[in-house]
């Protein structure tokens, strides 16, 4: 049964853990994210952020704990939530003979998509590929193909999208361009982001989670995460300075809210 | 499900198709064979530079009908040649021919008398590719008894020939005669290329789509491993089997005969399907091309040689279990192929390979692009669900790998023992050895479920059950798959009658080896062990003393 909080949140992560033989990627971490948010994961390489997001989706199992996605728990019911959830993973990687029209129409097989000719079409107009939608793949530069990802992972008109890295390796007026799209696709949805760029977190992102070596070190509004800082006596004007100091030595063994 | 299935699979067939570096490579080759075919099959024709047909014991079943009170000399100069086994029958042996158990029989008509200066004999030959070697053989053996009937009687004297053919005949097509080598030998091989030839694509489509982190996308979609597992083979079975199918009917447009086309295609299917899924699951396994490439490799060069030492031994000695594809294609191409038997060991070994693959890709490692540790899969099994079930799962997956360790162990005792030790002593040093190397090996993974996990006697016993089920198992087939291969299906069935004493001397010895860890204390432990040891090794002493009942 679910709690009458749960009808405003729609992720929860509850001591999740993960190991993989004896490397454990996730250590009991916990955060919520509620309906229409946007969430931004942040952390170090390896620090267990597409590990997070791999269980939110569906495609690993965690350790222990759980995980709910809109009342649906996801070790359960994984292909439920993953029909919930529009998932870009890190690398927009993509069958490369396939045209963007081809992949579209093949995703949208999978996921049953009503009126796909119609929904492909507005998509590829969307993100800017409509010219572009009989294109091999193997032609599109990384940007065009972080797009038509973008465009994959709204196919089916998900509740969550879930962008691991979207604007990774991107030039600056691409990247700008994803966090346009991105910003536009989060009015109507709940979305979890996981990145490396603290500024496009701080544009982006109503809460952040702090990941360290696997564990939840700190989780807030950007403000409030300051301001936990301000009151512990370190001066922190930046998101950037607030990740350096709980990533750094200064925040080992810190628990932020 | 199904249409999932059938959009990965769809997908991955037009992937296939797409890839224009296969389909070239693939019209060269059928190419080459369009050209190259009808050359060999001008070389290797009788009277041509044919290769001697084979002459080994008893390689052409014949059966001989003798109304005759006086054919002696003709019924012992059939006997004495070596490449004939003689059947003899009261009656014509029409359906023992019709089923291609005898490449032809022979009537010897009661007016037939060797003392009366000979007289006609009736040959009636079959269809199969060895038809023409009993002619020539059968001619041969007349001209024996032509020449014995001419010394006695002075002249005057002679055996008549009339032969008959039943059923349409293969080996004589447009007045050109294939050799034996050329159609029991070359065109099955042949027909069994193009399974060879799909390696690349199945990395493409494991490996590859793991590396490149579409299975990620994939997986991440309301599409199931099973599903992925079975889109992904339904396409390269296909295209094995279209690739099969396309190179079988260029044989045919050839005019080059085969007995029984859709035998060969579905003996051919069978075969597609089995190294389709064992690639597939070599492919998911791989943590690199480089691996995938080397572990296929592996599985394709002793599969290629398996084919060719199975038509080898089919076509020079006759050696035919029905279940090996090689034969079951040689025997379609020649006439009198059993079909089921070739294609169910098939099917069934490509389904064991199909859960291997939705198991391997299950595991979770192999998304980070890594082969998944064995350790680390054996720790995860160990803290995955309940005690019961981890240790059940923990017993079943450490046991390929125990039996492979005891049998190590085993052989070097073996060594040991039988060299070292006088007579007398060896073999039950031996038998001891052998039972306490078992049961210490199937209680490795229940010592590592106590390490990794508190499990209770449930826990422990389900690992032991398990361990001792999946060695036994793997003991099993084995000792099936050698006894079959070296003495037929009637040494497998005296293997497998019996096995269920075995299997409950397993069950038996390491639950009691394990009772020891469940109650606690050395002495206890080191007590239940050796009497775990002792039912084992009582066991194979019964069996070594002859007990039927093993």
């Amino acid at each position: 049964m679910l709690a009458s909080g749960d009808v405003l949140r729609m992720i929860l992560f509850e001591r999740v853990s993960k190991r993989f033989g004896r490397i454990t990627a996730l250590e009991d971490v916990d955060f919520r994210v509620r309906r229409g948010e946007v969430f931004g994961l942040l952390g170090e390489n390896g620090a267990g952020k597409t590990t997070a997001l791999r269980i939110l989706c569906g495609v690993l199992r965690p350790s222990s704990g759980r995980v709910v996605v809109n009342g649906v728990e996801v070790s359960r019911e994984p292909r439920r939530v993953r029909r919930m959830i529009g998932y870009l993973p890190e690398e927009p990687s993509m069958y490369e003979r396939m045209s963007a029209e081809g992949l579209l129409r093949f995703f949208a097989g999978l996921y049953g998509v009503e009126d796909a000719d119609e929904r492909i079409g507005s998509l590829l107009d969307m993100v800017g590929l409509g010219e572009r939608a009989h294109s091999k793949i193997s032609t599109f530069s990384k940007g065009m193909r972080q797009r038509l990802s973008i465009a994959r992972a709204l196919l089916h008109e998900p509740e969550v999208l879930v962008l691991d890295e979207p604007t990774s390796g991107l030039d600056p007026l691409s990247a700008r361009e994803l966090r346009r799209l991105i910003a536009k696709m989060s009015e109507r949805r709940t979305v979890v982001l996981c990145t490396h760029y603290l500024q496009e977190a701080e544009e982006l992102c109503h809460r952040v989670g702090i990941l360290h070596r696997g564990r939840l070190v700190a989780c807030g509004t950007p403000e409030e995460l300051r301001r936990g800082l301000r009151e512990h006596g370190v001066e922190a004007p930046t998101l950037e300075d607030v990740f350096v100091w709980y990533t750094g030595d200064g925040g080992a063994g810190f628990k932020g809210g | 499900m199904g249409v999932r299935v059938l959009r990965v699979a769809e997908r991955e067939l037009a992937e296939l198709l797409g890839n224009r570096r296969y389909m070239l490579a693939f019209g060269v080759q059928t190419l080459l064979l369009l050209l190259l075919l009808p050359a060999f099959g001008n070389l290797l024709a009788e009277g041509g530079a044919s290769v001697p047909a084979p002459a080994l014991e008893g390689f052409i079943p014949v059966g001989v009908v003798v109304y005759s009170q006086d054919a002696g000399l003709l019924l012992g100069e059939l006997e004495q040649r070596r490449e004939l086994r003689v059947y003899l029958y009261s009656s014509p042996p029409v359906e023992e021919l019709e089923r291609g158990r005898l490449a032809g029989y022979l009537v010897v008509p009661a007016e037939y008398r060797e003392s009366g200066g000979g007289g006609r004999v009736v040959l009636v030959l079959g269809g199969s590719l060895k038809a023409g070697m009993l002619e020539k053989a059968v001619r041969e053996a007349l001209s024996g008894v032509r020449g014995e009937l001419l010394r006695r009687s002075g002249g005057g004297a002679g055996v008549e020939l009339v032969r008959l053919f039943r059923r349409e005949v293969v080996v004589q097509v447009e007045e050109r005669r294939y050799s034996s080598f050329f159609l029991g030998y070359l065109i099955p091989l042949v027909l069994f290329f193009p399974l060879f030839m799909t390696g690349g694509a199945v990395i493409d489509s494991t490996t590859g789509e793991k590396l490149r982190g579409t299975l990620e996308c994939l997986l991440a979609s309301p599409v199931s491993r099973g599903e992925v597992v079975a889109g992904k083979f339904l396409a390269l079975w296909g295209f094995a089997s279209m690739q099969c199918a396309l190179w079988l009917g260029v044989v045919l447009a050839l005019r080059i005969p085969v007995a029984e086309p859709w035998s060969a295609l579905l003996v051919l299917l069978g075969a597609a399907a089995s190294l389709s899924s064992l690639s597939m699951l070599l492919g998911f396994l791989a943590g690199s091309h480089r691996e995938a490439n080397l572990a296929l490799m592996l599985l394709y060069i002793p599969a290629f040689i398996g084919v060719l030492y199975t038509l080898t031994a089919s076509f020079f000695t006759g050696f035919s279990p029905a279940y090996l594809p090689g034969v079951g294609v040689a025997r379609a191409v020649s006439g009198g192929a059993q079909v089921l038997p070739a294609l169910l060991p098939q099917l069934l070994l490509a389904f064991i390979a199909l859960f291997a693959c939705r198991w391997a890709l299950g595991r979770e490692e192999l998304l980070a692009g890594s082969r998944p540790a064995f350790r680390g899969m054996l720790e995860e099994a160990a803290l995955r669900g309940t005690p019961t079930r981890a240790g059940a799962h923990l017993g079943l997956l450490f046991s390929p790998a125990g039996f492979i360790l005891a049998v190590g162990v085993e052989l070097v005792a073996a060594f040991a023992a039988l060299r070292l030790l006088p007579h007398p002593l060896g073999i039950p040093a031996l038998v001891l050895a052998s039972a306490a190397t078992e049961e210490a090996v199937k209680l490795i993974p229940v010592l590592l479920l106590l390490r990794w996990r508190p499990s209770g006697a449930k826990g422990v016993l389900a690992c032991a059950a398990a361990s001792a089920l999946g060695f036994f198992a793997i003991e099993t087939a084995v000792a099936l798959a050698g006894a079959a291969v070296l003495g037929g299906a009637a040494s497998a069935y005296a293997v497998a009658y019996g096995r269920g004493a075995t299997l409950a001397m397993h069950l038996l010895a390491t639950t009691t080896a394990a009772l020891g860890l469940v109650l606690g204390g050395r002495s206890r432990g080191v007590l239940l062990f050796l009497a775990g040891v002792g039912v084992h090794a009582a066991f194979n002493l019964a069996i070594l003393g002859g007990g039927a009942w093993v």
